[in-house]
């Protein structure tokens, strides 16, 4: 319990930090939201002109987006110290967290806010409102819609922690650390009509990017319990293989006294 | 009682080296791996509210040695107890009972003010609401923060940030503060006001200090005992005042003319000129090969004297000669 109350507090206060710098905190909202307005209407457009792809509308992509974006936005925003894993490694920075009491991985992902993903959860939202309203969404498909955003954040959080975690082992962790994590969230937002086969499966089981984005989509469409069955032990697998990994990692943490080296 | 127990410890680091003579893609797959003894075979006993200071040149260990003290590195031999906990198993636990500061690191929410960092670290420590606002004050007043304690931390100046991260790791009234270099970049009056601010702490609060530090002014002013380590070894642990004692084997002589100093006549064996100029002379005297009246002797023969100051040396000298003697 200490260790959730630590992290809520972590959370406050790392926020009335940002928000201290009230003007750019705005400035990075709004403008994380218009810019991936941006990417909307491109794909909007793209699924205008080309029609239905393997099932998939062209306001699918705005469900897409609502899931992806909406579960990006919630890790990143108060999350977002997992993604400075690399950096926490590289200028020994990590040795605070082990320096203190409760739990180092609670610890560590709540050390920072992203301001720029609350604009990416507000994009999230507005895609998710604009997808259920114009679909005509049941009770039933809301709560379905709600149980597979916390899901979806779940191995949102996973593979991004896996991704990072991946940095105790390379001297240029941020390099590959940040390349695996690029795969996963660029493939998440693409459309989902476009992967088939044996790419999908590489991008639901290997890389999950089609498990935080069109597999949801998918499923409030039409349901199948299989398939939720499915996205709920994924989420399972890589949470307990992304924290096993984290802490078996930590134990290899040198804390060197490497600052101020490259860029 | 021993708070610090440390028996045998040492710490190895494995890094791959590249066979010269051969291209990219053996290397690559022929890895060989090198050992490096950061640490090696070190004991240290320190008791209850000492004052320490752990030192030696870059590179020697200290810093290993510490972050194996705090629960950061796993020993590669050896054991440590402190408080009475093995730091690696116990980490949870001995943070409670330890305090640390790294002088080129920040802990503090940079856009807030102190006390809502304190806040958060009290919160960390389990402390409630009463004790964390109680403890802030007690803090604030020993420390004096007041003046700044409702500023943004980026706001305040180097010395004053340095006060705040050292009364934030008192937070939860640890037994035992490390600090690493606490008086790095800091001008000479906010480095005397924090040496008297710790020397206040071991003596009201009763906390153990482990320091390290190149400055020879925060030895001398904080530590009693110093334990001086090279090469991953401890060299000497002994006390500061016995330290100075032991190693001073020259005694500098500052001798000022009556007139001025026109000739500079060759010196007996074991005194040396280290300046010469025509209103003052500084003649070093190594006392294992002349005493210091026979030195005097020889400089009033010399020379129409009108002052005569004594120096010991320097600890800062002291300790440069131990680390080129080993």
């Amino acid at each position: 319990m200490g260790s959730l109350r630590l992290a809520v507090l972590n959370i406050k206060k790392n926020i009335a930090n940002a928000k201290e710098l009230k003007l750019s905190f705005m400035i990075t909202i709004f403008g994380m939201a218009i810019n991936n307005i941006s990417f909307l209407i491109i794909w909007y457009y793209f699924g205008k002109t080309v029609g239905i792809i393997n099932g998939w509308k062209p306001l699918d992509i705005f469900g897409l987006y609502g899931f992806s974006t909406t579960a990006y936005g919630i890790i990143s925003s108060v999350f977002a110290g997992i993604f400075d894993i690399p950096t926490y490694i590289t200028n020994a920075t990590l040795d605070n967290f082990l320096l203190t009491p409760k739990n180092i991985l609670l610890k560590i992902s709540t050390s920072k806010v992203r301001t720029s993903a609350f604009g990416d959860l507000l994009f999230g939202i507005i895609c998710f409102i604009v997808f259920t309203v114009s679909n005509k969404f049941t009770f039933i498909q809301y709560l379905l819609s709600l149980l597979l955003i916390i899901i979806v954040s779940i191995v949102f959080y996973s593979f991004s922690l896996f991704s990072m975690t991946v940095s105790f082992y390379l001297m240029d962790g941020h390099n590959v650390s940040n390349g695996l994590y690029g795969i996963f969230v660029s493939n998440s937002i693409y459309h989902g009509g476009a992967f088939t086969g044996i790419l999908r499966l590489v991008f639901i089981i290997l890389v999950p990017s089609l498990v935080v984005g069109a597999l949801p989509v998918e499923l409030v469409k039409d349901f199948s319990l299989m398939k939720l069955l499915v996205i709920g032990l994924i989420a399972i697998f890589w949470g307990v293989i992304s924290v096993s990994f984290f802490y078996k990692s930590l134990k290899r943490y040198d804390s060197n006294s490497l600052f101020g080296f490259g860029s | 009682m021993n708070i610090i127990e440390v028996k045998n410890l040492s710490k190895e680091y494995k890094y791959n080296v590249k066979d010269e003579k051969r291209g990219f893609l053996y290397n690559l797959f022929n890895r060989k791996e090198k050992i490096v003894k950061a640490v090696d075979d070190i004991s240290l006993s320190v008791k209850e509210g000492e004052t320490i200071a752990f030192i030696g040149p870059n590179g020697a260990g200290k810093s290993t040695t510490i972050k194996m003290l705090t629960g950061i590195l796993y020993p590669t031999k050896g054991s440590i107890k402190i408080c009475g906990l093995t730091p690696i198993k116990d980490r949870n636990k001995l943070s409670f009972k330890i305090g640390t500061v790294f002088g080129q690191r920040s802990q503090l929410l940079p856009n807030l003010p102190l006390t809502e960092s304190m806040e958060m670290f009290g919160v960390m420590y389990d402390m409630d609401k009463e004790s964390i606002k109680k403890r802030i004050k007690e803090l604030s007043d020993l420390f004096e923060l007041n003046e700044f304690i409702n500023q943004p931390v980026r706001k305040l100046s180097l010395g004053q940030r340095m006060r705040a991260e050292i009364a934030t790791s008192l937070i939860h009234s640890p037994r035992i503060i490390f600090l690493d270099e606490p008086t790095i970049g800091l001008d000479v009056v906010s480095k005397k006001s924090l040496r008297d601010l710790l020397l206040k702490i071991n003596k009201e609060e009763k906390v153990t200090i482990f320091l390290t530090s190149h400055d020879t002014e925060d030895i001398q002013s904080i530590c009693e005992r110093c334990v001086i380590i090279n090469h991953g070894k401890i060299i000497i642990d002994t006390l500061t005042k016995k330290l100075i004692k032991d190693y001073v084997k020259n005694k500098n002589i500052i001798i000022t003319p009556n007139v001025e100093f026109i000739k500079f006549p060759k010196l007996p064996n074991g005194m040396t000129y280290t300046k010469k100029t025509k209103s003052q002379i500084i003649v070093s005297v190594n006392t294992e090969k002349i005493n210091t009246q026979k030195a005097l002797q020889e400089l009033i023969k010399m020379y129409d004297i009108d002052d005569i100051n004594i120096d010991n040396e320097s600890l800062e000298n002291i300790i440069r000669s131990i680390y080129e003697e080993n």
